[in-house]
């Protein structure tokens, strides 16, 4: 079942191809690579935009990171917990 | 209904299982189980959709979760994420936009393409839908389920012919061998009601229907029998109408189809005054008023109506939008009954440059009252707008919505 984290993180990111994809981020004190982003997604709230990513870590572990267009900052909304 | 012999070449797609389908591609550890999406694992809410390993368990949509945890103890219950679905639907559209301009949305997760004019540059209809499946398999990792044919609704029946990951052509000329062995239920748009009704004349197949005499069937459905009887022999609508035209600004609507159908009054109302708020950011928005209300309202047996009044002047105003959508709905006579779809639009759209001139043929008390208080109500949708734009569109709403079937 995915289980709310919500938790503030810090991302690194590149930009390819027009496009913002996060490749490593740290949670808990832990370093996690991006192995695979499955999915991504916007949501317009107000004037601002969240983008959400789905992503994997080499361990296939999922996690639910969403970016904040409004005070440019990211957040680790979900992961899944067997 | 138009094109009833048509030369068209319509193309269905249908993505599989989509809701749970897209749950599965995010999170492959869901492939291969059952999931359903909608619904608590405590047996709260029902079910929107399931995954194909569900289906045997005879989970189905509409279900109540506390049904489908009976049923299938170790479903994997996935709450709905709409910006997610939403997100996706607009991107397949977008993908599909790339092979014809034509695309024609039918739900988030449907949508007829007019392949006519494009099908050869592929080698084909069916080497460009076998392109497309491709494609969205490559970018979304989802399966679609495609049908081919000379008007809609066959083009609609053949995608659910072979599903999932389906592709089904009928032929110009097979329509009847394609359409009459098949129960008349398969007909898009007989439910349930509709194929016991036709169960008691006698008509268990769609041969059946088509050879069953149009005057008693007259009888017994009225101006829907001509429908039925055409689509028994394989004749329909074909016209395309793309999503891109419908978003131009000659209307602008929007519509709601209920959970269940619906004929609590307070109900329709209330989303009636939702469809009207929407239309009527949508115009200010865009700089835009409209002078003609249209109400459409589809019925559990699918058959549409549409009903029409054009003001005396332009407006922007979801008050006025909403009274004039619940006076035509009263008027249609459809009040009490049991309604599957109900939505607002309007036309007869200008600017408001040109139509914020003020009427010098308002001369009378009442019609400048009527002005004043519709000044008034502006000004109050104005500051929503301000803070739908800021603070996002649910953040504040009318206290006569009705958001939830």
């Amino acid at each position: 079942m995915y289980q709310d984290i919500e938790e503030p993180i810090d991302v690194i990111v590149v930009f390819e191809n027009g496009a913002m994809k996060p490749i490593r981020f740290r949670w808990n004190g832990r370093p996690i690579k991006v192995q695979r982003i499955t999915g991504t997604w916007k949501a317009d709230v107000g004037q601002y935009r969240i983008r959400y990513f789905a992503v994997l870590d080499d361990c296939s572990n999922y996690f639910q990171l969403a970016y904040d267009e409004r005070n440019t900052s990211w957040i680790l909304n979900k992961i899944w917990v067997e | 209904m138009a094109d009833k012999g048509s030369d068209k070449l319509i193309m269905h797609i249908d993505m599989d299982a989509f809701f749970a389908a897209v749950e599965q591609a995010h999170l492959p550890a869901l492939k291969g189980k059952p999931v359903i999406v909608g619904g608590t694992p405590e047996g709260r809410g029902v079910v929107t959709t399931c995954s194909y390993e569900a289906r045997p368990f005879g989970i189905h949509s509409a279900m109540s979760a506390a049904k489908a945890v009976k049923l299938c103890p170790n479903g994997v219950f996935i709450n709905l994420s709409p910006y997610k679905y939403t997100h996706l639907s607009c991107e397949i559209l977008r993908l599909l936009s790339g092979f014809t301009p034509l695309v024609e949305p039918v739900s988030i997760d449907e949508a007829f393409l007019d392949i006519t004019d494009v099908a050869e540059r592929y080698g084909g209809a069916k080497n460009l839908a076998e392109k497309i499946k491709k494609s969205i398999r490559d970018k979304f990792g989802l399966t679609a389920s495609i049908g081919v044919a000379h008007v809609k609704f066959i083009a609609k029946m053949a995608s659910a012919t072979n599903k999932p990951d389906g592709l089904t052509i009928i032929e110009k000329g097979r329509e009847i061998e394609y359409l009459w062995p098949q129960p008349v239920r398969n007909l898009w748009g007989i439910g349930p009601k509709t194929e016991e009704s036709l169960k008691k004349l006698g008509i268990v197949t769609i041969e059946d229907l088509a050879k069953y005499p149009k005057p008693k069937l007259k009888r017994m459905f009225g101006i829907a029998a001509e429908c039925l009887i055409d689509m028994a022999n394989g004749k329909g609508e074909a016209n395309i109408t793309p999503g891109y035209l419908a978003t131009t600004e000659k209307s602008m609507g929007h519509e709601h189809t209920f959970y269940r159908d619906e004929s609590d009054l307070t109900k329709i109302r209330g989303r009636l005054l939702y469809l009207s708020d929407r239309v009527s950011r949508r115009l200010r928005a865009d700089f835009c008023r409209g002078r003609t209300v249209n109400l459409k309202i589809k019925l559990p047996n699918f058959i549409r109506h549409t009903r029409s009044r054009t003001l005396n002047i332009s407006t922007d105003c979801a008050n006025v939008i909403y009274s004039t959508a619940c006076s035509l709905f009263e008027e249609s006579g459809f009040s009490g009954s049991p309604i599957r779809l109900i939505g607002v639009s309007v036309s007869n759209i200008e600017t408001v440059r040109e139509s914020d001139q003020p009427d010098l043929w308002v001369h009378n008390q009442e019609a400048f009252r009527r002005c004043d208080q519709i000044n008034r109500l502006r000004e109050i949708e104005s500051v929503m707008d301000e803070i739908r734009g800021k603070y996002g569109d649910d953040s504040i709403n009318r206290a006569g919505v009705q958001l939830r079937d």
